[in-house]
């Protein structure tokens, strides 16, 4: 039954899985070869500078591709108001894992490819003194965070639409309430608390804001 | 046809030296020019500082502050004023006499002049203070005597140069330099050596201290970084160099560097966009930094002590403001520095434990979820 689900999934998502998985083993490569030009060794830190800028594309495919994978498993259910699933006879907990567990196995490829683009951009590449090169530890924090945001959405896409009209409901009081503090003339930031408090230890979204750099000091 | 000859001789004679008049002529003129510019840049700047006397202007005071501005919102140019004094306060004493009729004018937009008695600054109305803070580093920088200052660079530091330590790590960390690289490792000597610090009698003596013959010649060679491809070669490499490159000719290498060391700092002809400076082993951000722990150390009193010091080696100088040895204060720094590398590259184990944590959680609620019950 899962290699059902999961052929059912792939067929549904290979059209943006593969570009996803191109781009992910190309940012390493663009990553280096714009950042260093030379070997001169101010260069160094123009290479850390294009690195860290081209890194904030790591957390953004992540968020890409955990939306698409988490979003594009339950897609078809809803248009079919859930008639596939309600005539298997499985528990709907068993069906979420197969769902779930399908998603996990199409998460694979970007990750992979995320690694051997960031092994094969380092290899070729002659880092300057002091810099070294991180492929396994950017490829771990990139699995991790798109196995987070796979799981969020996957989660946000299963639920009723009152789960999400919640969800919804909670970011417009935050961003209402900002707005209104900034018509009065408070000092109050409730955006940036809110992000602060989702980002930074033990926030959910940690991962998300670490340093994604392929190389480094 | 020998009377030819002869007017020619003469006449070849005679055009000698006015060939070398010629030259000399050349090179008064070329000072001719410079002067010129000068006294247009002098010009300009007595025209703006006359502009203020005549403009519809407005002071503000605080202690011994005193902006002169024309436009910009008194209330934030006096937030800014006590800002920056709270800044200095706390290594120059509240007693302090430094700023005693120090005019800051903050007029239209332009780069700072600094003459005996006024900085004009250019008018950054949503920024001040930092516009502030950025003519205080000048103008402090400007008294602290001119053999400091070549030390130092333009800017003296002010208590927030600390922020800018993981930058100077950074530069250490980068550093081909075997000096710097020795100095990355602990050796204190070697820090001293790296920020130029040590009595020498001339540039070549001082550059035979800070690097090793390897170093020398690496920095000739980071000199024209252009290759021409048609030649095969390094773009207007000179002889010398060439000579100090290929050849590993040291005495080349050296006189370069010393040549590069006298004509002053034209840091932008070599590194764009850095102050990366070939002859010093690191920049006069790094120098800065230095300068800015040895006034943490000091407390109060020690920009005082810094500015009015006697002394003409800057070691001599961080040792009076710290109130402390150099070694003393080259420790400190090693350490701060070393302290101020940035966070690590690597996912933490907490970091990675709550992800899954979440993972779990969500996979649970979508589990649960009633979709179609």
């Amino acid at each position: 039954m899962l290699r059902i689900i999961l052929y059912s999934q792939w067929k549904w998502s290979r059209g943006w899985l593969l570009p996803v998985a191109v781009v992910g083993f190309a940012i390493p490569y663009f990553m280096l070869r714009v950042g260093y030009s030379g070997e001169r060794y101010w260069d160094a830190a123009g290479l850390l500078e294009q690195v860290a800028a081209w890194g904030r594309g790591y957390p953004a495919l992540a968020a890409a591709i955990g939306l698409l994978v988490g979003t594009s498993a339950w897609i078809h259910d809803h248009r079919g108001d859930h008639v596939y699933a309600l005539v298997l006879p499985t528990p709907r907990w068993y069906y979420v894992l197969l769902r779930y567990t399908a998603g996990l196995v199409l998460l694979a490829p970007a990750m992979i490819t995320v690694f051997l683009g960031a092994l094969t951009a380092t290899w070729f590449t002659t880092l300057p003194a002091g810099i070294y090169a991180y492929p396994i530890q950017l490829a771990a924090r990139f699995m991790l965070a798109t196995l987070l945001a796979y799981s969020l959405f996957f989660a946000i896409a299963s639920g009723t639409q009152r789960a999400a009209g919640a969800v919804l409901t909670i970011v417009g009081i935050v961003v209402v309430t900002q707005l209104l503090a900034g018509i009065a003339g408070s000092d109050l930031n409730v955006l940036e608390a809110a992000f602060d408090r989702i980002t930074i230890w033990p926030g959910p979204l940690e991962v998300f804001v670490g340093r994604w750099m392929l190389v480094d000091l | 046809m020998p009377t030819m000859k002869l007017m020619l001789a003469i006449a070849f004679l005679l055009a000698l030296p006015w060939r070398a008049m010629s030259g000399q002529a050349q090179d008064l003129a070329h000072v001719i020019d410079s002067l010129r510019e000068r006294v247009s840049f002098w010009d300009s700047a007595a025209g703006y500082y006359d502009s203020i006397t005549r403009a519809d202007v407005d002071t503000v005071r605080v202690g011994g502050f005193a902006v002169i501005t024309n436009g910009a919102d008194l209330a934030a140019v006096e937030d800014a004023v006590n800002e920056l004094r709270d800044r200095f306060i706390p290594i120059v004493g509240p007693d302090t006499i430094l700023f005693q009729d120090k005019y800051f004018a903050v007029l239209g937009r332009g780069s700072h002049v600094v003459t005996e008695d006024i900085i004009l600054a250019g008018l950054i109305t949503d920024n001040i203070t930092s516009q502030l803070h950025d003519a205080a580093q000048w103008y402090f920088g400007s008294e602290t005597g001119r053999q400091f200052q070549s030390w130092l660079g333009p800017r003296v530091p002010i208590t927030d140069s600390i922020a800018e330590l993981p930058g100077i790590y950074e530069v250490i960390v980068l550093s081909p330099l075997t000096v710097v690289q020795r100095c990355h490792s602990g050796d204190i000597d070697a820090c001293g050596a790296s920020l130029a610090l040590g009595l020498h009698q001339t540039p070549e003596e001082a550059l035979r201290a800070w690097f090793n013959a390897a170093d020398r010649r690496f920095l000739v060679g980071q000199l024209r970084p252009q290759w021409d491809y048609d030649l095969g070669r390094r773009a207007d490499q000179t002889d010398g160099e060439r000579r100090c490159i290929e050849s590993e000719s040291d005495a080349d290498c050296v006189r370069i560097l010393a040549g590069l060391y006298r004509s002053g700092m034209d840091v932008e002809a070599y590194a764009p966009g850095t102050n990366f400076h070939p002859s010093l082993p690191l920049d006069f951000a790094t120098h800065s930094s230095l300068a800015a722990v040895a006034l943490e150390l000091g407390g109060d009193g020690a920009y005082s002590r810094l500015i009015t010091s006697n002394a003409l080696e800057p070691e001599a100088r961080l040792e009076h403001a710290a109130r402390a040895s150099i070694d003393s204060v080259l420790r400190t720094w090693h350490a701060w520095v070393l302290r101020a590398a940035p966070p690590s590259v690597e996912v933490q184990p907490r970091s990675a434990w709550v992800t899954l944590f979440w993972v779990v959680v969500t996979a649970f609620l979508a589990a649960g979820s009633s979709r179609w019950r």
